[in-house]
C-alpha cells in the first residue's frame, strides 16, 4: 500500500512540476530575477557606505525572496485552484487518489519547480559575487588592506533556507487554496499572508517593547498564528561575515520552517477532505 | 449478466440518497437529490436522464466520492460509494472534458494509468490500445490544447477505460460530437458491455440513449420519476405497430374490417422514414478520418 | 457531514495558534540569535521604523539599496530644509540599514547641527521677528539631544567604533550645547571605552583643566588612567601615546 501511495505521489508530483515548467510565466520569472540579481552589481554607484559585496548579495537575496515569494503563490494557486476551476480535478480525484495525495503532490511539484528557480538565480548570484570577491581581494592586497569575505558555502546554505522559506510560502497557499472559491481571491489573501509572514518578527519586535502587557499579549498571540519568516533572513551573516552563523541556529531555522511547512499541509488536506468538487 | 458475491449481481445500489447544498449567505437549502433509490444492474448500458438540474450530475458525483450524500446510501459492487476500493472499479469521463495542455494525449493517458496503479510493465501496453481504441492513434502525440472537441471527448474515454475498470460513467459523452463520432462512441459502449463492463451514461440526447441502453432512470427535480428497461419505459400497453409494405387502399379498407371485428381500429396510418442521424452517417461514414470527428 | 463554515474556521484559528505556540520553540534559537547578532532584526532600531517603516524587512532583501534610495529622497528634503521629510528619510535609511554607520552618524550631525539653524529660520520669518536667546538655546538642545540619542543607539549597534562615536557626542556637547561638563563626560566615555580615540584623554584633561577649572580631578583620573594602560586594560592604546598621557600629567603637576 505504501508503493501504491507512493507512485501516486510522484506521478501528481511528476505531472505537477511538468505543468509548471512548461509555463511562460516561470521561465519570464527566472530571467527577470536574474536579470535584477546581475544588475545588483551595477548599482554600486548608488551604495552610500555599505561593502560592495553586501550590497551585491542583498539585491540578490532580495530579488529571489521577492521573484520567488511571486511564483510560490501565483504558481502554487495556479497549480491548485485551476485544476478545480478547469475541473481536470474531476478524472483526478475520482480515481483512487487520496485528498492528501493530491495536495501533498501539488505541493511537492511546486516546491521543486521553486528549488530550481532557487538553484538558477543563486548559481548566478554566487558566480557574481565569488569573481567580485576575488578582484576585491586582488585590490586589497595591492593596497595592504583585509581582503572582504565571502563563504560559497554559506551562500549554499542560505540558499537551501531560501527554499525551504518558499516552500512554507507554498504550503501556506495552499491551505488558503484548499478554502479559496476563486483564484483571485486565493491569490490576494495569500499575498496578504505573506507580507504578514514576514513583518510581524518586526511588529511583534517593536510593539512589545514599551508597550502595555495587553498590547504584548494581543500581538505576541497573533503573531503564533502565521510563520516568521524573518528567521530566514541569515543570508547576510552565512555568506559574509567571517563569523558565520552556529549550526544550531541554521538548525532551528531550517527545522522550524520544515515543521510548519508539514503543519501547515495538514491543515489544507484537512480543509480539502471534504470540499465538494 | 454475471453475479458477484458480495453485490447480489448489481453493480451499483443507490438507497435513499438525499443531497442538500447551502446556497447564498443565509445559506438556503437546495434539495439536489431528493430520497433517490435504484439499482444499476451488472454489464447493461444504464441511461440516467432529465432536464438540466434534476441531480443526474449530482447523483453521479457521489458515486464517484467527489460529493458527500447528506444522507442515504450508495455502493458500487459491494464497496461504499467514495472508498478507494469503489474508485479503483470505476473509470470517469466528466461532462465537457478539459485536460492539462501542456500534456500530449500519450502523455495524459499513461498519467491517468500510472495514478490508477496500472503495472509499470503494462501501462504503454494498454496507453496504446485504449488510445486505438478511441482513435486518436495518430493524433497522440500533440499536445491536447490542440485537440477539437470531439477528439477531447474520445481522449476522456481513453484515460476513463485505460485502468480496464468494471464500471465506467460517462457524463454526456457524445456533447458537442458530431453523428460519426458518436455512432463510433457508440461501438465503442456496445464493445465494452460484451467485455462484461457496466456502463451508467448520462445524456440529454435521447435518440442515441434508447438505442444504446438497456434500462434508464428518469429523474426530474432530484426524485426518480420512471425506471426499467428501454421496452418497459417506452412500450404503449395495448398497441403494436407493423410495418407492411404494398398496402394500398383496398387492402387498407380490408384490413380495418378485420381489426374492427376484433375489436381493434387502426389509429394512424403513416410512411416509416429513414432517421436524419442513419442517412447521415450513410452519406458520410465514408469520408470521415476517425481522429478529426 | 462537513462542518458548518463557522466552526470550520474557529477550529482553523485554534489550530494555527496551537501549531504556533508548540513550533516557536524550535525556532526561537534562530529568532534570540538574530536579535542579538543583527542589529535590523532589534528594538533599537526597529522603534523609529515603525513610524516610518512601511518597507522594514517585507523583501527579505533590497534593503540597502531601498536604504540608498531613501537616502538620496533625504537629500532632495534637505535642500529644501524640509525638517520632518528629512528625518523621517534619514531614519528609514537606518532602519533598512542599520548596518551602515554612514547613516547614522550622518543623520545624527545634520539633526544637531544643520536643523536647529532651519527651525530657527523659519520662526524668524526670514529676519522680520527676533528670537529669545532662551528660545534659541531650548532648540538647539532639543535637536542636540535627538542626535545625541541617535549617537548612543549607535554604539550599541556598532561596539567597534565606541570611542569614535562618543567623540562625535563630545562634539555636539561642545558647538551645540556649549556645555563642558558633557563634553568632557563624553570625552571620558570614549577615553574609558575598549576602543578609544587616542586624543580623547588629552581632550577631556584639557577641558577640565582649562575650561572647568578641575585640575585635581583631571590629574587623579590621569594618574588612574595611566595605570590602567600600564596593567593593559587598554591594549589599543600605543606606547606613544602613553607617553603623551604621562608629559600631560607632569604638565599638570607642575
Amino acid at each position: 500500500m505504501r508503493n501504491a501511495t507512493l507512485r501516486r505521489l510522484c506521478a501528481i508530483t511528476a505531472n505537477t512540476f511538468t505543468e509548471a515548467s512548461r509555463q511562460r510565466f516561470f521561465a519570464l520569472l527566472v530571467l527577470l530575477g536574474m536579470v535584477v540579481a546581475v544588475s545588483g552589481a551595477f548599482l554600486r554607484v548608488f551604495n552610500f557606505g555599505s561593502s560592495e559585496l553586501k550590497f551585491t548579495a542583498d539585491f540578490g537575496f532580495g530579488c529571489v525572496f521577492f521573484f520567488g515569494s511571486i511564483l510560490a503563490v501565483v504558481m502554487t494557486t495556479q497549480l491548485f485552484f485551476a485544476e478545480l476551476e478547469n475541473r481536470t480535478a474531476l478524472p483526478l480525484l475520482a480515481r483512487p487518489v487520496r485528498r492528501w495525495e493530491f495536495v501533498a503532490g501539488k505541493f511537492l511539484g511546486a516546491w521543486a519547480l521553486l528549488g530550481v528557480f532557487t538553484a538558477l538565480i543563486f548559481g548566478v548570484l554566487g558566480a557574481l559575487l565569488l569573481v567580485r570577491s576575488h578582484e576585491l581581494a586582488q585590490e586589497a592586497i595591492r593596497a595592504g588592506e583585509s581582503a572582504p569575505w565571502f563563504s560559497v558555502q554559506g551562500l549554499a546554505i542560505f540558499a537551501l533556507l531560501q527554499w525551504l522559506r518558499l516552500g512554507v510560502v507554498a504550503a501556506l497557499t495552499l491551505l488558503v487554496c484548499s478554502f479559496a472559491r476563486s483564484l483571485l481571491y486565493a491569490v490576494t489573501v495569500s499575498s496578504l499572508a505573506l507580507l504578514v509572514c514576514q513583518m510581524q518578527g518586526t511588529a511583534r519586535a517593536a510593539l512589545a517593547s514599551g508597550s502595555n502587557s495587553w498590547v504584548r499579549v494581543v500581538v505576541e498571540t497573533a503573531g503564533r498564528l502565521l510563520p516568521d519568516l524573518q528567521l530566514f533572513d541569515l543570508g547576510v551573516p552565512l555568506a559574509l561575515q567571517p563569523a558565520g552563523v552556529p549550526a544550531g541556529v541554521v538548525a532551528s531555522a531550517a527545522g522550524y520552517g520544515i515543521f510548519y511547512t508539514v503543519v501547515l499541509l495538514a491543515l489544507a488536506v484537512w480543509l480539502f477532505s471534504d470540499r465538494e468538487i | 449478466m454475471t453475479m458477484s458475491a458480495t453485490n447480489n449481481g448489481f453493480a451499483v445500489e443507490i438507497k435513499n440518497l438525499v443531497k442538500d447544498f447551502r446556497v447564498g449567505i443565509r445559506g438556503v437549502k437546495l434539495r439536489a437529490v431528493d430520497n433517490l433509490t435504484l439499482r444499476v444492474p451488472e454489464n447493461c448500458i444504464y441511461g440516467l436522464i432529465g432536464p438540466n438540474g434534476s441531480g443526474k450530475s449530482t447523483t453521479l458525483k457521489i458515486l464517484l466520492g467527489l460529493t458527500t450524500p447528506t444522507s442515504g446510501e450508495c455502493s458500487l459492487y459491494g464497496h461504499a460509494a467514495g472508498s478507494m476500493a469503489a474508485r479503483a472499479l470505476s473509470g470517469y469521463l466528466p461532462e465537457a472534458p478539459y485536460f492539462y495542455r501542456h500534456l500530449s494525449g500519450r502523455e495524459l493517458v499513461h498519467f491517468y494509468a500510472r495514478i490508477s496503479l496500472v503495472p509499470p510493465s503494462e501501462i504503454e501496453e494498454r496507453v496504446d490500445n485504449v488510445l486505438a481504441i478511441v482513435g486518436l492513434a495518430a493524433a497522440a502525440s500533440r499536445r491536447t490544447g490542440t485537440y477539437s472537441k470531439g477528439m477531447l471527448q474520445r481522449l476522456g474515454l481513453a484515460q476513463a477505460l485505460v485502468h480496464d475498470p468494471k464500471l465506467v460513467i460517462l457524463d454526456e459523452p457524445t456533447a458537442g460530437v458530431d453523428p460519426v463520432g458518436s455512432a463510433d462512441f457508440g461501438k465503442i459502449l456496445m464493445e465494452m458491455k460484451q467485455r462484461g463492463k457496466t456502463v451508467i451514461i448520462c445524456s440529454h440526447l435521447l435518440g442515441q440513449m434508447e438505442e444504446l441502453c438497456d434500462r434508464v432512470a428518469m429523474l426530474d427535480k432530484g426524485r426518480l420519476v420512471i425506471e426499467g428497461t428501454i421496452d418497459a419505459v417506452l412500450s404503449r400497453p395495448g398497441r403494436r405497430t407493423l410495418t407492411v409494405e404494398g398496402l394500398d387502399d383496398e387492402a387498407i379498407a380490408a384490413v380495418e374490417a378485420v381489426l374492427a371485428r376484433h375489436g381493434a381500429r387502426i389509429e394512424s396510418i403513416g410512411s416509416p422514414r429513414e432517421s436524419l442521424e442513419k442517412l447521415f452517417l450513410e452519406k458520410t461514414a465514408a469520408s470521415q478520418p476517425p481522429e478529426q470527428a | 457531514m462537513p462542518l458548518p463554515l463557522a466552526k470550520k474556521a474557529a477550529i482553523l484559528v485554534l489550530l494555527l495558534l496551537f501549531a504556533g505556540t508548540i513550533l516557536s520553540p524550535i525556532g526561537g534559537t534562530a529568532e534570540r540569535w538574530q536579535k542579538e547578532n543583527q542589529p535590523a532584526f532589534n528594538a533599537a532600531t526597529l522603534e523609529d521604523a515603525v513610524g516610518q517603516g512601511a518597507l522594514l524587512g517585507i523583501f527579505g532583501g533590497f534593503r540597502a539599496i531601498m536604504a540608498d534610495f531613501a537616502w538620496l529622497r533625504a537629500y532632495l528634503h534637505w535642500e529644501n530644509h524640509d525638517r520632518a521629510a528629512c528625518e523621517t528619510l534619514m531614519r528609514l535609511s537606518i532602519a533598512l540599514d542599520p548596518g551602515n554607520l554612514f547613516f547614522w552618524r550622518n543623520t545624527a550631525d545634520i539633526i544637531a547641527y544643520d536643523m536647529p539653524h532651519w527651525e530657527i529660520a523659519t520662526r524668524r520669518h526670514g529676519g522680520r521677528i527676533d528670537l529669545d536667546p532662551a528660545v534659541i538655546k531650548q532648540i538647539s538642545q532639543k535637536y542636540a539631544q535627538r542626535g545625541l540619542d541617535l549617537y548612543a543607539n549607535a554604539v550599541r549597534i556598532f561596539p567597534r567604533q565606541e570611542g569614535a562615536l562618543w567623540v562625535q557626542c563630545a562634539l555636539i556637547c561642545q558647538f551645540r550645547l556649549n556645555d563642558p561638563r558633557l563634553t568632557a563626560d563624553y570625552y571620558r566615555k570614549s577615553a574609558e571605552c575598549p576602543t578609544p580615540v587616542w586624543f580623547a584623554p588629552i581632550a577631556y584633561v584639557n577641558i577640565l583643566t582649562k575650561e572647568l577649572g578641575q585640575k585635581n580631578e583631571a590629574a587623579a583620573w590621569l594618574r588612574s588612567h595611566i595605570k590602567k594602560i600600564r596593567s593593559g586594560q587598554y591594549p589599543a592604546q600605543s606606547s606613544a601615546a602613553l607617553d603623551r598621557l604621562e608629559t600631560k600629567l607632569r604638565d599638570i603637576e607642575k
